[in-house]
């Protein structure tokens, strides 16, 4: 399995609420991908939700999902059911980061807290990204 | 309390941290090339700081192979200067004639060392400026050097006879041999090199470990790096370290390195066989974990650890939490670097090492050690080897 394969079904559960980007690039000098990107659908300041997924290695994928804490407003794992009782609950507690389980569909297991860590001119910068991209595209 | 001195290698680009900074560092090596391209901005530089400098005379012809730098205005300049321009032979240098004529390549660089600056400083006489030629003397004088490929090699052999044959050019000037090796000579018993560069006549050494990182070695080459420093040391004659970071810091604090060289926020490693060009990005320094870091991380840092701040004058005008990264000012973040890497060189071996476990339990606690491992491995390879040394070991 590859990760590219999980992006449909975590899609599924935004799809209705959020815009969903796959494999973001955000704009800026990190060169970071972000997974799977969700914008709400909504006019003025929409919330902007980050899930990054990996196969198998969670520690790495935590870390991933750290970052992103730094541009949006909450920031998920996802990864195959049969891994998500292996992943050490107290770190995602620490920071606020949710977790998504995915088998044949997918699951929020552990809700996103808003983050605390969002620069607002990171978000801003996003976000700006977004619309333009949104609007080149959708003109 | 062992203290190494710190000189930068000059750019154009750091005129005015180096004109402002003077009271945080000891001197300034200027690289030939440099000299070649910016003649009069590095005579005025030395002329204003009144510092002891030395010139780097062949750090970018360290190899016989000058395929990508050959067609450059400045390496055709230097050969000139150097009398070697007629042994390239596509754009490689040949090994037979330059041992031929020898005698006379070694004489022209040393002549460029003592001369250079010297020859140069009558555009400054149209500003007001008459240095005294004292000021544009250098501090000691490099015998030219080749990287050395292995032990007993041809290259290895040339270098030594170049230092021979610069011995009694030397005169009443301090005259240092250069150790410019590739890391996997770090691997082999120094002792062999050590004995046959440590000849008689010779007042120094500067050595240049090829592409070594300190951020990015393992353990065991770290003590490598350390051992070889320690056994040149046993010479008992200076020891410079061309391309050094704070790990060098911990070995001149130690005794073994008494002079570090490095760009300000560059050069703390070189890799001959890559030839950079263009500026460097911008990078902040934070000096917890003495290392730089691109500027997005380091605002992921500072903000994840906040006792990682750096609380000088520079680092308040640079405000780097709080600013967009194109709009941080590149010349706050270089004074910042200078001022830290003076305070790292102030301060005592075991205050430095007992800092360095604090900080790993510092980015343990907040968590941010493992997510950003790559960029922290260091600290922990660092204090395993440096361990030994301390007297606060357990």
């Amino acid at each position: 399995m590859r990760e590219r394969e999980l992006y449909p079904k975590i899609s599924e559960l935004f799809r209705n609420d959020y815009h969903i980007f796959f494999e973001y690039k955000i704009p800026d000098s990190s060169r970071r991908e972000i997974d799977i990107l969700c914008v709400k659908k909504q006019k003025r300041n929409p919330e902007l939700i980050a899930i990054e997924t990996k196969i198998s290695n969670w520690k790495k994928v935590i870390s991933q999902a750290f970052t992103r804490l730094f541009y949006v407003d909450k920031s998920y794992i996802a990864i195959p059911q049969e891994y998500v009782n292996k992943v050490d609950r107290e770190i995602l507690e620490m920071d606020g980061i949710g977790l998504i389980s995915v088998e044949g569909s997918a699951e929020i297991v552990v809700e996103a807290k808003k983050s605390k860590r969002t620069f607002k001119w990171r978000r801003e910068m996003l976000l700006n990204d977004v619309m333009r991209r949104m609007q080149y595209e959708n003109p | 309390m062992k203290t190494p001195e710190l000189y930068y290698r000059v750019l154009q680009t750091d005129g005015d941290v180096l004109k402002k900074l003077t009271n945080y560092y000891d001197g300034i090596v200027i690289e030939a090339h440099i000299l070649e391209h910016y003649t009069n901005f590095t005579t005025s530089l030395v002329s204003a700081i009144k510092k002891p400098f030395f010139i780097d005379p062949t750090h970018k012809l360290a190899l016989f192979n000058l395929e990508c730098i050959a067609e450059k205005e400045w390496v055709i300049k230097i050969m000139e200067v150097y009398k070697i321009s007629e042994y390239l032979q596509e754009k490689e240098i040949d090994l037979e004639l330059l041992r031929e004529h020898l005698n006379t390549f070694v004489k022209a660089t040393i002549k460029y060392q003592r001369a250079r600056l010297s020859e140069s400083s009558g555009g400054l006489k149209l500003f007001g400026i008459v240095p005294e030629s004292q000021e544009l003397k250098p501090q000691i004088i490099l015998a030219p050097y080749f990287l050395i490929d292995g032990i007993n090699t041809e290259s290895y052999k040339l270098n030594l006879e170049i230092i021979e044959k610069a011995i009694p050019l030397k005169d009443k000037d301090k005259l240092y041999a250069v150790l410019a090796l590739e890391g996997h000579l770090l691997s082999k018993d120094p002792s062999k090199i050590i004995s046959d560069f440590a000849k008689e006549g010779v007042d120094g050494f500067c050595v240049w470990i090829s592409d070594f990182r300190e951020y990015d070695e393992d353990p065991k080459m770290l003590k490598k790096y350390v051992e070889f420093f320690e056994e040149l040391s046993k010479v008992g004659k200076p020891v410079i370290n061309l391309y050094g970071g704070a790990f060098s810091v911990f070995i001149g604090k130690l005794g073994f390195i008494d002079c570090i060289v490095q760009g300000i926020g560059y050069g703390e490693y070189r890799n001959p066989f890559v030839h950079a060009t263009g500026g460097y990005p911008k990078r902040y320094y934070i000096p917890k974990i003495h290392r730089f870091v691109p500027i997005h991380l380091a605002q992921e840092l500072l903000a994840a650890v906040p006792e990682l701040k750096c609380e000088c004058d520079f680092c308040l005008e640079a405000n780097i939490l709080e600013t967009q990264e194109e709009m941080i000012n590149a010349s706050s973040l270089k004074k910042h670097y200078v001022l830290s890497r003076w305070r790292e060189k102030q301060t005592d071996f075991n205050d430095l090492y007992r800092n360095l476990t604090n900080t790993i339990q510092l980015l343990d606690e907040h968590g941010v050690l493992d997510k950003y491992w790559y960029h922290l491995r260091h600290l922990k390879n660092w204090c395993e080897v440096l361990e030994s040394f301390s007297s606060e070991r357990p």
